[in-house]
């Protein structure tokens, strides 16, 4: 067997397909409240290996369509960037 | 371990200085011009930090600075992506061990106007769709400004060290390396302005205008300005859940390529390649090229998905590729030591007793693309499903622009498919994009559609029938 | 199927509506609807500062968040779901200029005099809580131990848990499209989903309020102005414990939430505006700021900004109350940016209005009849 504990949908928080498939069992099916309680795609990854994870995992167990089920908002800045270059300080340390 | 012998890479003449770098004190030799996490791996180290939550050993996976799997404190500085950060003489690198206190540092940075460059068309990306797009709205009198994240362009031309085939005017014949340098010199000749190591951040509108926000080398703020977008960013490698599909040494297949034929890195001794599509078997008889043992291809789906003649040469080679084969775990002491695969039933459910042990140090993994839709979806683009493009695209129509005015779309980012077709929606985002900002004549109407019409007969055969019946959900229709 | 009858159709599925149900239900209502256009928390609850606090300078605002902090402090036993707390990490305000100086001692004096502990501490003390501050220009800083902050997706999935478990109706994406009045009573509502008969309707719908309060005549002034906050990639825990909070540096304030990211904004606004696009200005302008603050931030990546609504007011103080010209018509709406840390009070004291006819807090000050009447409030302590 499987084991889901060691299934590991995102990287940046550590969470488990486990994790996942016991939010789906209480009857949690929207990936943004799965988004919010987990934290996948709230990572530095920014949800790029995780949200499609997520996605398929809701999509077998529920039989819900990949249209229906959707993908969070996509965020600026699309990749993390540190505050010293967003003031526009580029001068080497 | 380096690669020094290549049957078509010299990588004795790519390599920039020798430098040494500091490895939690351990002096480790690098190049100038290769990332920290690749001259680790070069030197045996595979596991880059432990996470936050649990302590897990992570490496590299993604080569792109995209998973976040390679984070490392570097000259103090914690969250460094390491897989795109270039080595400096001199440099610390730590293991990174969970979230890493603030540095002490008491000296506010100071407030700078970015560098403005203003243009007609912005281009994000320099792969084959970008650079086409590039060429063709820069021959037609627009000026552009081409950004891409790496410091070479070509996009995923440059880790392709095999030959295209196809027609002639779509490079048959050519290694996709050359065909990157090709169009490269093309984008140069026609004044295309090129920003490399550069990622766009964000795509504003700016009073009707378009306004690129883009970072250089992680250090520098720059605005690019212009009165439409072609955003030609490529894919991203899917991961699939397995155990311990997080041990380092489980990689994409990107990053292999990049490891082997960007930076002459040897990935491992033996691999275990996971999907038999065009990636995977590629990368097979690239692996072996560079003299690494290949010990199976497993396959979930029932039939090769790859082209015959790619399939047929890594049989020739001795590698056995089983189909209806998944992976089920990973093992190892903080990195991968053996891979478990076992045969599926129809309920694609492991069949037990079937199961197989490999003794590998790399699983590879080549299930498929998906497109790299991040900034056409924070730019406000209409996202919809489709399987058969590789998961959620954007909408667009046959002059390849999105649901946003101004905002085209090409090549991998708007559906999974080839280079040749990317080269092909780069040329009509580039045309239409052109004649959108007033710049292109008319006649090139007859351009764009010769461009369709090519794409057309491309899709025509048998891969292309399951692209149509994707690209159905995906369009459209005036 | 969604019921076609209930008691108390709640319109909004924010921390408001969800608490006030709970209220309601503690007090014996059983026939509760909840009707949420998008997801619970999607409106104004997710998106905003996470922040609770009780330095405020008046009166009615003071004694409202003491409340609320006391509720706050058990709802995660009250809804069976200890995983949610209230961190008590403090509110720490940095002070500049003796002008600025003076009129926090006045509000700590206020606080005091109320029951709230802050106090006005020197830089060195705050230096002491956040040891990574700048504080070459700080003169003096006011700390109160009792604020503190919450995870609003905790809070919203744990009430709605309990609210399930109560029998009480939650139906998201479900639209409010109108508030049906008959005779100036209200006889329900229509939803995208159909028709409901209820014979009170309470309007929690915070920016989205007003669109209601207009088709039935009334003029409240509640205008949605769009602000914005950012997470950073996390960092150790414990390095930023309060909301940290700058007047001078672009109305700046900032915390580290249990899972180690930064959260936080500045007082840049636009609107009003139904607009909620993530702006480049702010991008800039919160780094800016951030790092005046803490300079080592400027080494944290910024990884996600949204926009949201403070729904205004004239005088940045909500509406709460009865609405006499629809009998059955409740408003608690126009939170100006405190809804999420106002509610648990909000919630208790509407609770209370609906099935008592009056409530012990001071409702009276968020008066929904003070504009027309020329009353403004005083102005709260308010940021972002």
């Amino acid at each position: 067997m499987v084991d889901k504990s060691k299934v590991i949908i995102c990287r940046c928080n550590d969470v488990t397909q486990k994790d996942i498939e016991e939010l789906i069992d209480q009857g949690i099916t929207d990936i943004e409240m799965i988004k919010r309680l987990t934290h996948v795609g709230m990572g530095p990854c920014q949800g790029r290996t995780c949200i499609p994870l997520v996605a398929a995992i809701i999509a077998r167990k529920t039989g819900k369509s990949y249209d229906e089920i959707g993908i969070p908002a996509t965020r600026i800045p699309t990749k993390p960037v540190q505050m010293r270059v967003l003031v526009g300080d580029d001068d080497e340390e | 371990m380096r690669l020094e012998e290549h049957p078509v890479i010299d990588f004795s003449k790519r390599r920039g200085k020798k430098v040494t770098i500091y490895f939690e004190g351990k002096p480790i030799e690098a190049y100038e011009g290769e990332p920290i996490a690749e001259a680790l791996h070069a030197a045996g180290i595979r596991v880059l930090n432990y996470s936050t939550e649990k302590q897990r050993p992570r490496g590299l996976f993604c080569a792109i600075g995209k998973c976040s799997s390679c984070l490392m404190v570097v000259n103090g500085i914690p969250n460094t992506r390491t897989c795109i950060t270039l080595v400096e003489d001199g440099m610390r690198v730590e293991r990174q061990r969970g979230a890493q206190p603030l540095p002490r540092d008491y000296k506010a940075p100071q407030w700078k106007e970015t560098e403005k460059h203003y243009g007609d068309i912005v281009i994000i990306g320099g792969g084959p769709a970008g650079l086409m797009a590039s060429i063709k709205a820069a021959e037609n009198g627009a000026k552009v400004l081409l950004i891409d994240e790496q410091p070479i362009l070509g996009g995923q031309l440059v880790k392709q060290t095999h030959k295209f085939f196809g027609k002639r005017e779509q490079f048959a014949g050519v290694r996709g390396i050359k065909i990157a340098e090709i169009l490269a010199d093309e984008a140069k000749k026609n004044g295309v302005e090129i920003h490399l190591e550069t990622s766009a951040i964000g795509i504003f509108d700016n009073n009707g205008e378009k306004l690129v926000v883009a970072v250089e080398k992680n250090k520098k703020l720059h605005e690019f300005h212009g009165k439409a977008v072609v955003v030609a960013t490529g894919a991203m490698e899917k991961m699939i859940p397995f155990e311990n599909n997080d041990l380092p040494g489980v990689y994409g297949a990107g990053a292999i390529q990049t490891l082997m034929n960007t930076y002459g890195i040897e990935p491992g001794k033996r691999v275990l390649i996971v999907g038999a599509g065009n990636v995977g078997v590629i990368l097979a008889y690239q692996l072996k090229q560079a003299g690494v043992d290949v010990v199976a291809i497993v396959e979930a789906m029932p039939k090769i998905g790859a082209y015959f003649v790619h399939a047929a040469k890594v049989r020739r080679l001795g590698i056995p590729i089983y189909t209806r084969h998944t992976i089920l775990r990973a093992e190892g002491n903080e990195k991968v030591e053996r891979a478990v695969v076992a045969q599926i039933d129809e309920h694609w459910q492991p069949i037990p007793g079937t199961e197989r042990i490999y003794d590998v140090d790399v699983i590879a993994l080549a299930v498929g693309l998906r497109p790299s839709i991040e900034l056409l979806h924070q730019a406000g683009a209409q996202i919809t499903y489709s399987r058969e493009l590789g998961g959620y695209v954007v909408r667009h129509d046959e002059r390849m622009e999105t649901t946003v005015r101004g905002l085209f779309v090409a090549g991998d980012s708007s559906g999974i498919e080839e280079a040749t077709t990317a080269m092909l929606e780069g040329k009509i985002a580039g045309l239409s994009a052109a004649l959108l900002v007033g710049k292109a004549p008319v006649q090139v109407y007859d351009e764009i559609k010769k461009a369709q019409k090519d794409l057309e007969e491309f899709r025509s055969g048998p891969f292309g029938k399951r692209i149509l019946e994707g690209l159905k959900k995906v369009m459209i229709n005036d | 199927m969604m019921k076609n009858k209930v008691d108390i159709a709640i319109i909004g599925g924010g921390i408001i509506g969800l608490y006030t149900a709970f209220e309601l239900a503690k007090r014996g209502v059983e026939n509760i609807a909840i009707y949420e256009k998008r997801y619970i928390g999607s409106g104004s609850t997710f998106r905003c500062g996470t922040g609770i606090r009780q330095q405020f300078g008046d009166e009615a605002n003071i004694n409202m968040m003491k409340r609320a902090v006391e509720k706050w402090t058990t709802l995660g036993d009250e809804i069976d779901f200890p995983k949610f707390k209230m961190a008590k990490t403090g509110y720490l305000f940095l002070l500049y200029d003796e002008k600025e100086v003076e009129s926090f001692k006045r509000n700590v004096a206020l606080q005091n005099s109320l029951g709230v502990p802050s106090k006005l501490i020197t830089p060195e003390e705050a230096k002491e809580i956040v040891s990574t501050l700048d504080i070459s220009e700080v003169i003096a800083a006011t700390f109160n131990p009792t604020d503190g902050k919450a995870n609003p997706f905790l809070a919203v999935y744990g009430l709605a848990r309990k609210l399930r478990k109560m029998g009480i109706e939650i139906n998201e994406y479900t639209e409010v499209k109108d508030i049906l009045v008959k005779d100036s009573q209200v006889e329900g509502v229509r939803t995208s989903k159909g028709e409901v008969k209820a014979d009170i309707v309470l309007n929690a719908a915070n920016a989205w309020a007003k669109i209601f309060n207009e088709k039935l005549g009334l003029n409240i002034p509640i205008e949605p102005y769009k602000h914005q906050g950012i997470v950073s990639e996390p960092f150790k825990l414990g390095e930023i414990k309060p909301m940290i909070v700058s007047f001078k540096y672009g109305g700046a304030y900032f915390t580290q939430k249990a899972n180690g990211g930064l959260i936080g904004g500045i007082a840049l606004k636009y609107g009003p505006t139904w607009d909620l696009t993530p702006t480049y200005e702010f991008l800039r302008e919160v780094s800016k700021n951030f790092t005046k603050i803490i300079p080592a931030l400027k080494h944290i990546s910024i990884i996600r900004q949204w926009g949201g609504y403070y729904a205004e007011t004239p005088d940045h103080n909500a509406v709460i109350g009865k609405i006499k010209e629809i009998e059955g018509y409740y408003l608690a709406a126009g939170f100006s940016g405190h809804g999420f840390m106002l509610s648990p009070a909000v919630a208790e004291g509407m609770a209370d209005l609906i099935t008592k006819g009056h409530t012990t807090l001071p409702f009276d000050f968020y008066d929904p009849y003070r504009f027309e009447r020329g009353e403004l409030r005083e102005q709260p302590i308010q940021m972002g």
